[in-house]
């Protein structure tokens, strides 16, 4: 365990961005960027840790729904993706880019239908979106 | 104004004048342009003898909307003297040799365009203005584009203008996606399977929301940024005013705000045709936040707006999704 753990680390870090920089910058571009950035960072707050659980739950649904449709399971995505340290969620983002392409082009059904919806509603709990309420 | 950036904006000047066919140039400023272009305000003595407050819009690196310069103009010059509420376009650099991307130069009008204090006005001046708003979209509307030497352009002159802008957009969020995205392909092809038919073929403006139209009090002064302009059906930009970032559905309904605009423009949009655009204003949408994302990712850009609007496809994607199963269920209604 090391604290502080990244999410407060990044907590600290917008509040302190916002509170002493942003504070302090005149009108213009500077200040644009700053805004952004301090948006950024409390986006990644609320999702900096969700990322395993959200990709295992979406492989897991895409693979349930396309073995009980009778497709094969899809080989693993040739190329991993960049921006992960870990190797086993690598491994899992990669499976997600192979899934997803997978699921291009099949003919419609209800069951992808409803996969379809699934995979939204997880997708905007994911980025800590709103999600439409027929949806959820 | 340090003594390099007076030199700059002098040499700007004349290169200025140059386009404007010898104008004489005064007052340079730069103002801000928006994301994606840098903006220079002047006041231009012209050859025939006017003096014309202008604004020289030029490209910048990295915009998350594709759009060409020189067409923009073209349907500028088109609307010039037509009634409807456009700035005057007066030169066209579409070389970029005045400042380093292509660039236009338009008639200066009065007013403001912030969408945000627009969207904070009082009930009574944000109702006259959204009316006002419905009358200048329906005057765009009644524009008869196809008169002039815009239906010959190529960009204007398509079999299918509707499935055109549907596969511009796919072929946008192809080029840009980071990932397969199947959700967005699936939308893509409903949107192909299920477009009404146009009531009628119309100039759409393609971007036309609160921060894309000039205000004074109660009245749109001018609509502006025209890049994305092209033949469709109203429905789209109807759809586009009403998407729920900027809508002014506070201010006015938008079965009223139809309404108003059937009034004015002589032909009604039907529901259903809004009710498709407001399913497709979400892909294309969730498509331009693909292109900025990309452009952010690849260096095009240092904008830091652009670098999380990926962000924004799942909100798109699960509004799209949400629509498209009342356009069934009224389907179901409606055979029952």
């Amino acid at each position: 365990m090391q604290r502080p753990s990244t999410g407060e680390l990044l907590a600290g870090l917008g509040r302190a961005l916002e509170t002493e920089v942003l504070a302090a910058l005149p009108d213009g571009t500077a200040r644009r960027q700053l805004k952004a950035a301090v948006h950024l960072i409390s986006r990644l707050e609320r999702i900096w840790d969700l990322t395993p659980a959200h990709l295992a739950a979406d492989n897991a649904d895409i693979e349930a729904t396309l073995a009980a449709l009778g497709y094969q399971d899809p080989v693993a995505a040739t190329a991993a993706p960049r921006g992960y340290n870990d190797p086993a969620l690598r491994a899992l983002a990669a499976r997600n880019l192979a899934l997803q392409e997978a699921l291009l082009d099949l003919p419609d059904g209800a069951e992808l239908q409803a996969l379809r919806r699934r995979m939204a509603a997880r997708d905007c709990a994911f980025v800590g979106d709103r999600v439409p309420e027929h949806s959820a | 104004m340090n003594a390099a950036t007076a030199s700059e904006d002098a040499a700007l000047g004349a290169r200025i004048a140059v386009l404007m066919s010898g104008a004489t140039i005064t007052g340079l400023t730069r103002v801000f342009g928006g994301n994606a272009r840098r903006a220079f305000a002047f006041t231009a003595a012209l050859p025939d003898g006017r003096a014309c407050d202008c604004i020289m819009l030029c490209q910048a690196g990295g915009s998350h909307v594709e759009s060409d310069t020189a067409d923009e103009f073209a349907v500028l010059h088109a609307l010039n003297g037509s009634g409807v509420r456009a700035p005057e376009a007066l030169a066209l650099d579409a070389g970029g040799t005045v400042a380093g991307g292509p660039g236009i130069v338009l008639a200066r009008i009065g007013g403001e365009a912030n969408a945000v204090r627009f969207l904070k006005l009082d009930a009574g001046t944000g109702r006259a203005l959204t009316l006002d708003l419905a009358d200048a979209t329906a005057d765009l509307h009644r524009f008869d584009w196809q008169a002039g030497a815009l239906a010959r352009h190529p960009r204007w002159s398509v079999a299918d203008p509707v499935a055109a802008q549907i596969e511009a957009w796919r072929a946008r969020y192809i080029e840009h996606r980071a990932e397969p995205l199947p959700l967005m392909a699936w939308l893509f092809d409903w949107l192909r399977a299920n477009a009404p038919r146009p009531v009628r073929t119309v100039m759409v403006h393609g971007d036309l929301r609160p921060g894309n139209f000039l205000y004074d009090g109660a009245a749109v002064t001018a609509i502006l940024d025209w890049e994305m302009a092209h033949p469709g059906d109203p429905a789209e930009d109807i759809a586009w005013i009403y998407r729920a970032m900027w809508s002014p559905e506070r201010f006015v309904p938008l079965a009223e705000f139809c309404e108003r605009h059937a009034a004015r423009a002589g032909f009604r949009v039907p529901p259903r045709s809004v009710a498709f655009y407001r399913i497709f204003t979400e892909v294309k949408f969730a498509t331009i936040s693909l292109a900025a994302s990309h452009a952010f990712a690849a260096g095009k850009t240092a904008n830091l707006r652009h670098a999380d609007r990926a962000a924004k496809v799942p909100g798109c994607v699960a509004q799209a999704l949400d629509w498209i199963g009342q356009w069934e269920r009224e389907i179901v209604d409606a055979a029952a």
